[in-house]
């Protein structure tokens, strides 16, 4: 399978390429330079072309969503998950790439109290920091273009990678649910939560383990 | 009641003077300078200090700003305009907001191609339309500020205008019409209603005018802002004999 992987600089990445390149050709991407042995190329996500030449010839692409560290602020933010995200999915429609598998995040429920069973079905509840709001601006984007099933999504709400919070999730726990969605056929919108199996963790993983073989 | 329009030189933006003109004070902006008796700022939408310091000492922002086919501007006006006004709206304590919109920015093509009596408060599907999600996404921002902070959220839906004695243009026999006019006197209710008695913090309306195609409804717009298309566009639907 040919998949590209958007935010080519983040630790996850590269946990991801090493794991993914057994089994799959990877394109590695983001809007700064990345140095790596794996093909890479930078690209700013416009939508001037260079999106959908990104993407001609991907069975699927991973979208981390995550800007390069030297990037963030908080418009920023809202763009890269909005503009960024739209133009990816964009371009993944025009050139026919059936799966797109976007890393949103548990902190949209950072909110809701604790004590909660929070499930998928729960209404996402993000608040007006930059980060949470703009990853469920990034969901709202992508789910419209699944609805028209223009482009199969698999939303994958991530807790805190390598935290060791009541919501932690291991790099190795993330690689594992990348690879196991990239090789499961589901629906034309998926959204599963994704933690690590901690003491009291806070957010119930069923649905992952049972859709994804965790 | 002072009230800053972000877009006011736009196309709906000079009919909305109109009707707010000697009921409030008026703070215009736009993005090139224009000619108006009204205090006038030149302001870009996606740029976040010039909306705060236009947002200063007000009491209310109406946001008509709008661009459509060019992506990154889209998003730039569409969304990121929306995400500048409130925060500005939060760091000024202003307290109500007018967001403006396509009905497709919460109505879209998944209702419209399917369902009838389509009402405001439905769950937003924009599609993937640019001018449409862009929009969408903006009024989500609008939304998700509303539950965090003590700003009110009024968003209007439009879509097709024409002019009350100009009934000659083509297509008009389309349900989600209304008149320049009767668009615009909708703004003065949306300023003075109590925001207390509004169901919550964020709540939609749909601008038309009174229309028997029965495809959306603008009842939640009359009952809950007092306002009422005067305007009877009946000749816009009925045969010609």
């Amino acid at each position: 399978m040919n998949v590209l992987i958007t935010s080519g600089k983040t630790a996850l990445s590269r946990a991801l390429v090493a794991d993914l390149s057994k089994e799959h050709k990877v394109v590695l991407t983001d809007l700064v330079e990345v140095e790596t042995d794996c093909d890479f190329v930078k690209c700013e996500l416009g939508h001037e072309g260079e999106t959908e030449a990104l993407v001609q010839g991907m069975d699927a692409i991973v979208h981390l969503a995550e800007l390069p560290e030297e990037l963030k602020n908080d418009e920023r933010e809202i763009d890269f998950q909005t503009r960024c995200t739209y133009n990816i999915m964009h371009a993944a429609k025009e050139k026919n790439v059936p799966h797109v598998i976007y890393i949103s995040s548990l902190s949209l429920f950072a909110s809701c109290d604790p004590n909660w069973n929070v499930t998928e079905v729960w209404a996402p509840r993000p608040t007006t920091e930059s980060t949470p709001m703009a990853r469920y601006l990034g969901e709202f984007t992508c789910r419209e273009f699944a609805r028209e099933h223009s482009v199969r999504v698999t939303c994958l709400r991530f807790g805190d990678i390598d935290s060791d919070g009541d919501a932690a999730l291991t790099t190795e726990d993330a690689v594992n649910a990348i690879g196991k969605a990239l090789a499961t056929n589901g629906p034309m919108w998926q959204v599963l939560h994704v933690q690590s199996d901690v003491a009291n963790a806070r957010f119930p993983t069923n649905q992952a383990k049972q859709v994804l073989g965790l | 009641m002072k009230v800053v329009i972000y877009g006011s030189n736009g196309q709906l933006g000079p009919h909305v003077v109109k009707a707010l003109e000697g009921h409030v004070d008026l703070r215009l902006t736009d993005l090139e300078p224009f000619d108006t008796p009204h205090e006038m700022m030149s302001v870009d939408v996606s740029d976040p200090d010039a909306v705060k310091r236009a947002a200063e000492g007000m009491d209310a922002i109406i946001n008509l700003s709008v661009l459509r086919p060019h992506r990154q501007i889209a998003f730039d006006v569409n969304t990121m305009g929306c995400y500048n006004i409130m925060r500005a709206a939060v760091e000024h304590r202003i307290p109500r907001v007018i967001n403006t919109g396509p009905h497709f920015t919460v109505q879209g093509a998944p209702y419209e191609a399917l369902d009838y009596n389509i009402g405001p408060d439905v769950p937003p599907k924009p599609s993937t339309n640019l001018y449409a999600l862009s929009k969408g996404l903006g009024q989500e921002i609008c939304r998700i500020f509303t539950a965090q902070s003590d700003v009110y959220v009024l968003c209007y839906l439009f879509y097709i205008f024409c002019y009350h004695d100009d009934l000659s243009r083509p297509g008009l026999n389309r349900p989600f019409l209304v008149t320049w006019r009767d668009a615009s006197a909708a703004f003065l209710p949306g300023l003075t209603i109590d925001l207390k008695t509004l169901p919550s913090q964020c709540e939609v309306f749909n601008i038309f005018a009174n229309r028997p195609h029965q495809k959306f409804s603008n009842e939640k717009a009359k009952r809950i802002l007092g306002w009422q298309p005067k305007d009877d566009l009946a000749h816009t639907y009925i045969k010609k004999i």
